[in-house]
């Protein structure tokens, strides 16, 4: 669903441009904390940059990734926030008072998603908002204190944005703690979803990540930000919530050295031709081909770093790079590992005749002479009688 | 270098257009036929199927649909007949032993204990979480669970942990069968997909691999978890479905009621059970490999070991105490490297890496004699061959290598290695006595490789008490039951497309 | 060893028409009648192919579960961009090579033409595209000379050769002349016996090559055999006065440049104007 426009800070006008009419998104904790599993692809930091939804820019087109969840998933998200919040959030206060020790009865819990307006003026209030209840938390032991639907800005490859978050900052004895709710339950201390955790705790840690950075920009110790997040998911087969920490100090400290190292975004778009933008790939009234192809040149300019696990479980573009590296029979196609053991060997095809027995150059030469030698061991060692069985109807 | 043959099978099948065989044999026992079971879960729901198929894979197989899983009743009334016969076909696998004695120990081990496969390795979770609840049910309204819903519960429980050791074939998630046994263009997050790398091996005449399994991830669906086009029907049926029986649960009249749901299910589980089917003949053309059946014969050992504890009563923990997990994982350790070695020396395909990384030699015998040399006090008798590599040898001298005929048995020690053509000559020693079965012919092509496969030496249990002195002063919780949620109303379900950010609730 | 003429080998065919096109081609060859080999030579490409996708040769291991005899599909044919025609070429070359003759192999080897003006985009467009961080596995970088590591014009390598490789001494462009010689006259004799094709627009570029290599042509066939032991023999003392050059030369870069640097050299403006 196409979100209402984010207008970029800094009047980023190449940027503006590559997207073009390419459907957005609105920018978030959850999607910094996957970009960060891409963030060396030039061509999604530039997307991101631009808040560009690389989910719905193939759309109707052979390479669109499947992206949608069940409904009865999302029914049981809903609900279960909804109960977290009945009644003044009854059933919340009581899962932070028997989890963290503390009586959250009297807390105060402050939703900063209601009375702002949805547009940049509010969200830079919200942020205003954010900064400063986080500072007043750090000061010092009073009341416990819930500050849910916070903004908090980060400068992510050169430029500056304000990020929403759905994970709520508890704020209890001078510590800030981040919590996380989610709706798949945790049972026998183990979650059943071991991806759908790792996502979760990257989230919070990208959080707190960005907390730090706010406090520590008013002068505060950062250090009262917990290392350790709190996740709310249900203990059993209904919604009853159920409190666990969990330590993300390394999360914290890898998402940290990711997001450090992106791309700078203005100067990479700035320096691209007009015929760059996702303006043409996301055209639903232009031939498959031709936006397929502009898709190809625009990756081929800007550059692609494809990784099949990261990118498969981050990026809509997944399928359509992956189709590229097909078509230049680029080794990276199969991972990263297996092309960083062919240096100076430019194609699998290529690789392929050396297994062969190709004379190799002198620059193909050290990886060339365990290839010819697996590939005389294969077919000396894989002697097998051919298999005659028939396709099955 | 392993990865040198990762970059060989990607670029042979790049340019060939043709999956390969990562092995010549198969290293897994395939029960003729296996028991098969397909998952489809109600959205986000863990512990609710909506669908179970279950039967032997050469036969079409029996559906359980509920309806409305998360309702106790019918969900129950839905599973009790898959329950019942898992139950039996457990029992049954349980009843024809032969009697082994191990030292003084005499046991009884079910000779041929029952293997299920399932599509892939999130069914073994989904199987696992379901087994979660159904042995832990507690009486809701007073009202006591089937027992053999729990007793079934008990023994998805116990086949999805054991699933977790190396080379056990009790659950066997195809996905990592056929990942194990072919070498295909997807990476190991692509593979999880059973239909993809199908497509990948076979695929339609002409086409090239890489295009068909791009094909099949988009049309295939497999389960346990649902796609939102799958639910979105489901959401709608479901919903008529509430509606008509109007909170009855009397089979007379929910039973009809179903049959949109069923049809529903049917026509997803289909295609599931014939890739399934289609799978297992094709990995079952491939002659097993000699250790299978020792592997599977443990299997049975821990399968009678399960069922004799189980059918009279017996409870299992819901976690591991710290003793329990460190000896778990030690013997999954073992299991591993185990496993591992018995693929490489009984399969030539599955020791090409470990030549390549210089593990292993490979190569002609030139000569075996006989020599004298004193050991201790006396002289005795040792055999030294010379073994002819085409490919250069870089292993010291005094390092223990094993013939892969006599793997379980004793090692030779490399005496030196010289260079020879562009190959090398390396002189070994057997560490043993020179029997006729320890000594390769002249003229032999063997293999001599780091891995052995004989018993490794005891090891010592960990002791009764953890060692760290001190505990935390944490209360364990209650163990609240885990159907405690099933008196609450099910939530409505939610379309995406009318909430502003469904992502928030992955 | 074996004498390498450029024929064409037939690896188990006993197929008779096959045998007598490529006898007539080696004649034509050597009667110096280009057109006519050209012309027999394309015969027997057809005729070859005819018989690769027929039935399978006997007792092929086919380590695979193929489902009936049809032809499998083959690896596609790639569009490739200028780019990597090059970066291909270059890194099957191997040494730091002239750009007209590695565009000259390029066409030779994938059947795709590299005009002179793209080669001076590519300069440009790598230098951009470095600048820019665009995160590529390899760049197309000039070779540098070895004193003050200026790019040398019209020398290409590639970023992932070792420093040792990409610079220039007083032996080193004649001695990867030679080298790049005898890897093409190798390289041609392995595919003289794989792609009939291929094999026939290579010959050329070996023979225009090997020209300035005493005894490394005779007549007006390509023996790849001898080219290359022509090439080797002349390279063998150059090598020792060059090899010891370079590292030192290597050395030195290493202590004085920046990594930048050691990759463009030190020159501003001859390689690339995008400096923002």
């Amino acid at each position: 669903m196409t979100s209402l426009h984010q207008p970029q800070p800094g009047g980023a006008t190449a940027l503006d441009r590559v997207r073009g009419r390419a459907p957005t998104i609105q920018a978030n904790v959850r999607r910094l904390a996957a970009f960060a599993n891409v963030h060396s692809c030039p061509t999604a930091a530039v997307a991101f940059a631009a808040r560009v939804d690389t989910n719905k820019v193939l759309a109707d087109t052979s390479m669109e990734m499947p992206y949608g969840q069940s409904p009865f998933a999302i029914g049981r998200g809903v609900a279960f926030e909804a109960l977290l919040r009945r009644h003044g959030h009854a059933e919340l206060r009581r899962v932070l008072t028997d989890g963290l020790g503390t009586d959250f009865s009297y807390a105060a819990i402050e939703n900063l998603r209601e009375g702002f307006q949805p547009n940049r003026a509010g969200l830079t209030m919200r942020a205003r908002v954010t900064s400063s209840r986080m500072a007043e938390i750090a000061e010092g032991p009073q009341e416990p204190v819930v500050l849910d639907g916070a903004v908090l800005r980060a400068d992510i490859g050169g430029l500056p944005g304000f990020f929403e978050a759905d994970e709520m900052a508890i704020g209890v004895g001078g510590q800030i703690i981040v919590g996380e709710n989610k709706s798949w339950p945790v049972v026998d201390g183990r979650p059943t979803d071991e991806d759908a955790l790792g996502a979760a705790l990257d989230q919070a840690a990208t959080y707190v990540l960005m907390g730090r950075r706010t406090l520590e920009q008013q002068g505060v110790d950062s250090a009262c930000m917990s290392d350790s997040v709190v996740l709310v998911t249900p203990r059993n087969t209904g919604l009853a919530p159920a409190l666990h920490r969990q330590d993300v100090a390394s999360r914290i400290r890898r998402i940290e050295r990711l997001l450090g190292a992106v791309p700078d975004v203005q100067e990479t778009a700035a320096s691209t031709p007009p015929s760059v933008t996702f303006d043409t790939i996301a055209d639903t009234t232009l031939p498959e081909t031709v936006r397929l192809d502009a898709f190809g040149q625009v990756t081929d300019e800007l550059g692609r770093v494809y990784e099949p696990a990261s990118c498969l479980t981050s990026c809509g573009f997944a399928w359509a790079c992956r189709q590229r590296l097909f078509a230049d029979g680029d080794p990276a196609l199969v991972g990263g590992s297996i092309a960083r053991a062919l240096p100076g060997i430019a194609s699998l095809s290529r690789v392929a005749e050396l297994g062969q027995g190709a004379p190799a150059s002198p620059a193909e030469a050290p990886a060339a002479v365990p290839l010819a030698r697996a590939n005389r061991l294969y077919d000396e060692i894989a002697a097998v009688p051919r298999m005659t069985q028939r396709r099955t109807a | 270098m392993s990865t040198a043959m990762e970059a060989l099978f990607a670029a042979r099948i790049y340019a060939e257009g043709q999956a390969l065989r990562r092995t010549t044999l198969r290293h897994v026992h395939l029960a003729d036929p296996p028991l098969a079971i397909a998952v489809w879960r109600l959205g986000g729901e863990r512990f609710r199927a909506a669908a179970i198929a279950w039967g032997p894979l050469d036969g079409p197989f029996q559906l359980a649909v509920p309806g409305e899983p998360r309702n106790r009743d019918l969900y129950f009334a839905a599973l009790q007949p898959f329950a019942a016969d898992l139950c039996a076909r457990v029992r049954r696998a349980a009843v024809s032993r032969e009697v082994r004695q191990r030292g003084s120990v005499i046991e009884a081990v079910p000779t041929d204990a029952l293997q299920i496969v399932v599509p892939n390795r999130a069914t073994v979770s989904a199987l696992g979480l379901l087994g979660r609840y159904l042995a832990y049910l507690s009486d809701r309204g007073g009202v006591a669970p089937d027992p053999v819903l729990v007793e079934a519960g008990r023994h998805l429980r116990f086949y999805a942990r054991n699933a977790r050791v190396p080379g056990q074939a009790l659950l066997l998630p195809l996905d990592r069968l056929v990942a194990d046994h072919w070498a295909t263009l997807l990476s190991p997050f692509e593979q999880a997909n059973l239909a993809a790398l199908d497509a990948q091996i076979e695929p339609e005449p002409g086409r090239h691999p890489f295009d068909a399994s791009a094909a099949a991830e988009v049309s295939a669906r497999i389960g346990p978890e649902p796609t939102e086009d799958i639910d979105r029907v489901t959401g709608a049926l479901l919903a008529e479905f509430n509606a008509a029986r109007s909170s009855s649960t009397d089979p007379a009249v929910v039973e009809p009621l179903a049959q949109p749901l069923r049809s529903h299910y049917r026509d997803l589980v289909e295609p599931v059970w014939q890739l399934m089917q289609r799978v297992v003949a094709r990995e079952r053309q491939l002659t097993a490999a000699p250790s299978v059946s020792r592997r599977f014969s443990a299997d049975g050992e821990a399968f009678g070991r399960h069922v004799d504890w189980v059918i009279p009563g017996g409870y299992y923990r819901t976690t591991d105490t710290p003793r329990q997990a460190a000896i778990t994982l030690r013997r999954l350790e073992d299991a591993l490297a185990h496993y591992e070695a018995d693929r490489a020396v009984e399969d030539p395909a599955c020791m090409i890496p470990y030549l390549l990384d210089g593990d292993a030699i490979r190569g002609t015998v030139a000569s075996v004699a006989e020599t004298k040399v004193v050991v201790k006090v006396r002289a005795v008798s040792r055999a030294v061959i010379a073994v002819d590599s085409p490919d250069p040898v870089t292993l010291p001298g005094g390092k223990l290598l094993w013939w892969t005929a006599t793997a379980a048995d004793q090692p030779w020690q490399v005496e030196s290695v010289q260079p020879n053509g562009t190959g090398s000559r390396v002189v070994l020693m057997l560490t043993a006595k020179p029997t006729a079965e320890r000594l390769p012919a002249v003229g032999n092509v063997i293999t001599l490789s780091t891995l052995c496969t004989g018993r490794s030496g005891f090891w010592l249990l960990p002791p009764v008490e953890p060692p760290w002195t001190h505990r935390p002063d944490v209360a364990l919780l209650e163990g609240e039951p885990i159907d405690a949620g099933d008196s609450e109303q099910p939530v409505a379900a939610v379309d995406g497309a009318t909430v502003p950010d469904p992502g928030r609730y992955t | 060893m074996d004498q390498d003429v450029y024929s064409i080998s037939m690896s188990s065919s006993q197929d008779e028409v096959s045998l007598r096109l490529a006898r007539q081609v080696i004649g034509a060859i050597e009667a110096g009648d280009r057109d006519e080999a050209v012309r027999l030579t394309r015969e027997l490409e057809r005729a070859l192919t005819r018989r690769r996708t027929g039935a399978p040769a006997d007792g092929a291991p086919a380590f695979a579960a193929q489902p009936a005899v049809v032809p499998v599909a083959q690896a596609p044919a790639p569009a490739r961009s200028a780019r990597q025609v090059i970066t291909g070429a270059l890194a099957e070359i191997g040494v730091a090579c002239r750009a007209r003759i590695v565009a000259d192999y390029a066409g030779a080897r994938f059947g795709q033409r590299v005009e002179p003006r793209m080669l001076a985009a590519l300069r440009r467009d790598e230098r951009r595209a470095w600048d820019k961080n665009t995160a590529r596995p390899t760049y197309v970088v000039p070779a540098l000379e070895g004193r003050f590591f200026q790019p040398v014009r019209g020398l290409l390598t590639l970023s992932d050769w070792p420093l040792e490789r990409r610079l220039l001494g007083p032996w080193s462009e004649r001695a990867d002349h030679l080298a790049a010689t005898a890897q093409l006259a190798r390289q041609l004799a392995w595919l003289s016996e794989r792609d009939a094709a291929v094999a026939e627009r290579l010959a050329p570029v070996v023979a225009e090559m090997a020209a300035s290599i005493p005894g490394a042509l005779d007549g007006a066939g390509v023996d790849t055999a001898r080219v290359a032991s022509a090439a080797e023999a002349e390279l063998r003392p150059l090598k020792e006065r060059d090899e010891p050059w370079r590292q030192e030369a290597a050395a030195r870069a290493r202590g004085q440049l920046p990594a930048d640097q050691q990759l463009w050299g030190t020159s501003i403006g001859v390689v690339g104007e995008g400096q923002a």
